[in-house]
């Protein structure tokens, strides 16, 4: 016979902060019932969380010659969890030129993850 | 000394200003200008490098910086003047502020109406009086985002975070990426001053232990930071003796509020709201005094920058109209009261007439709860009329609540609302 199971989440996916409840058996294939979401973001980001949690990822990159010397950049889209520290290491030598627009891509489909690391910010040259 | 002329002037180039600013200047009649003591625009948004900005106002997440360039572009578009590395040193009584800069020296500048869009500052370690050493290593959270955001510094390895408002929650996740120890996060409060997502994604994400009903007692350490004492408080916010325990840090973050910055304000007598630490505003935007508004954390301090750029169009709206002279709005006068559960309202006077003349038909209220609440209902009532009823789930001090207050059901006669919490059972 099966069990069932609960966990509570917070969603993160806007301010609001719904308190999601997550119920599955534990049986073969895992099914999960998701309530107490607001919107069907909150269905999304729940059965994320239980199979391959995904975070935005957002750092910055060393830029010479700018008016700042800092570009905050941001993955295109969520990333795998465990690979936002790996990023934000791998992004740390590195080194770009200004000008640099908004929207621009600095690195695309970064370690594989279908997600481009995107510019945040318009920097001018000094 | 050179005078300037604007019909609107706006002080602070950061989201509230660079919202009433686009806002106002949607009139192309009006000369519109903002003054930013900065560099560039934008404000705080540009060390803000996390996504969580716009789901509001662009229905997307954005980063702080992108956020604020959107807007930039739009001031622009908008032909909005900025003068920049410029600082306002007063507010004259006769629709005239005083500023200075190193291009121009000290100027006069005439304006039609002013927007006060300051914004706010953190409270530091002196606001909160913790005891030791002075070291280096203990920053304001905000300052520590700058140094390691904008000007890409290393600034400790081994952290520690005081308060657990909103800046010190994502300092936490930001010192963690940056490839820093962070060691745990105290809270003077039995709960999180910040919001809920951030505590997950924030602490929960990277295993930060978080510490309520805890304060930091001591600071050691001569030249560098060397640790803190942490310990448990009680109901009263007393450190008990016997629970101190000794952490090994080299750098402190403190996160214990943010006052909005209203020297200028107080200086030219607008009168003050002791829970906001804001001028007293109404649902116009406008102070106590005709033809001057706020906007944004020099208001009061918010969760959201979306509720900021919403309530700066209103206040761009009501200054445009006001500079373009179509009346002399008068001084709003039914006081909104709240009773305890609430730590403030805004705004705190309500107007039935609009900056144009024109009958109002609704007001915005902001309110945030003194101490969390599973659920409750916020009664907003006139005398013994209840004008608005709306029932709330998982209610905390660090987000605030926004509803609408139907002007047409207060009745004519009425001087006050009075706010309040009914816990439903």
């Amino acid at each position: 016979m099966s069990r069932q199971k609960t966990v509570e989440k917070i969603c993160i996916s806007c301010p609001v902060g719904c308190h999601l409840k997550i119920e599955w058996a534990d049986e073969s294939p895992l099914h999960y019932i998701i309530t107490g979401n607001g919107c069907k973001r909150g269905l999304a980001y729940g059965e994320n969380e239980m199979r391959h949690p995904m975070r935005m990822a957002t750092t910055t990159i060393y830029v010479k010659g700018g008016i700042v010397e800092r570009l905050p950049v941001k993955t295109s889209k969520p990333i795998p969890k465990a690979l936002v520290v790996p990023l934000c290491q791998f992004l740390e030598s590195m080194e770009l030129k200004a000008p640099i627009a908004i929207g621009e891509v600095i690195i695309k489909n970064i370690f594989n993850t279908g997600a481009d690391v995107v510019s945040c910010r318009t920097i001018h040259v000094l | 000394m050179e005078t300037i002329i604007y019909d609107v002037v706006v002080i602070g180039g950061g989201p509230a200003g660079m919202a009433a600013a686009q806002k106002a200047a949607s009139d192309p009649s009006l000369r519109v200008l903002i003054i930013e003591r900065d560099h560039y625009l934008g404000g705080i948004l540009n060390q803000c490098i996390h996504p969580g900005f716009g789901l509001k106002i662009f229905n997307e997440t954005l980063t702080g910086p992108e956020y604020a360039e959107r807007f930039i572009q739009f001031v622009h578009e908008a032909k909005v003047d900025c003068l920049l590395d410029t600082m306002v040193l007063a507010i004259n009584s006769n629709n005239a502020l005083t500023a200075i800069n190193s291009d121009e020296g000290r100027m006069t500048i005439k304006f039609g109406a002013l927007i006060l869009a300051m914004g706010c500052r953190e409270r530091s370690r002196g606001s909160v009086i913790i005891p030791g050493t002075r070291p280096s290593g203990v920053f304001t959270a905000g300052t520590a985002q700058f140094y390691v955001n904008i000007k890409g510094d290393k600034i400790g390895e081994r952290v520690f975070v005081l308060g657990s408002g909103d800046i010190g929650l994502i300092m936490a996740r930001r010192m963690t990426l940056e490839g820093a120890k962070v060691l745990g996060v105290a809270e003077i409060m039995p709960h999180s001053s910040g919001l809920t997502r951030n505590v997950v994604q924030c602490l929960e994400d990277f295993d930060i232990p978080l510490y309520l009903s805890h304060t930091v007692v001591a600071i050691r350490g001569t030249k560098r930071l060397e640790g803190v004492t942490l310990a448990k408080v009680d109901s009263a916010y007393r450190p008990i003796v016997g629970t101190e325990r000794e952490i090994d840090c080299d750098t402190l973050l403190l996160s214990v509020g943010l006052i909005p910055e209203n020297e200028l304000t107080r200086v030219a007598g607008i009168e003050m709201c002791d829970k906001t630490k804001g001028p007293i505003i109404d649902n116009r935007m406008q102070t106590q005094r005709s033809g001057i508004f706020a906007c944004g954390n020099v208001a009061q301090v918010h969760d959201l920058v979306d509720y900021v750029t919403e309530e700066s169009q209103i206040a761009g709206y009501n200054a445009a109209l006001f500079a373009k002279g179509k009346t002399k709005s008068t001084v709003a006068g039914i006081v909104v009261t709240v009773t305890p559960d609430f730590s403030m309202v805004s705004p705190q006077r309500l107007s039935f007439i609009g900056c144009d003349g024109t009958q109002l038909d609704s007001a915005n209220i902001m309110l945030r709860v003194s101490h969390p609440a599973k659920s409750g209902v916020v009664v907003i009532s006139a005398e013994a009329n209840r004008l608005v009823t709306k029932r709330y789930n998982h209610l905390t001090p660090g987000e605030s609540i926004h509803l609408a207050l139907p002007l047409e059901r207060i009745p004519a006669t009425c001087q006050a609302i009075q706010i309040r919490l009914e816990v439903s059972i």
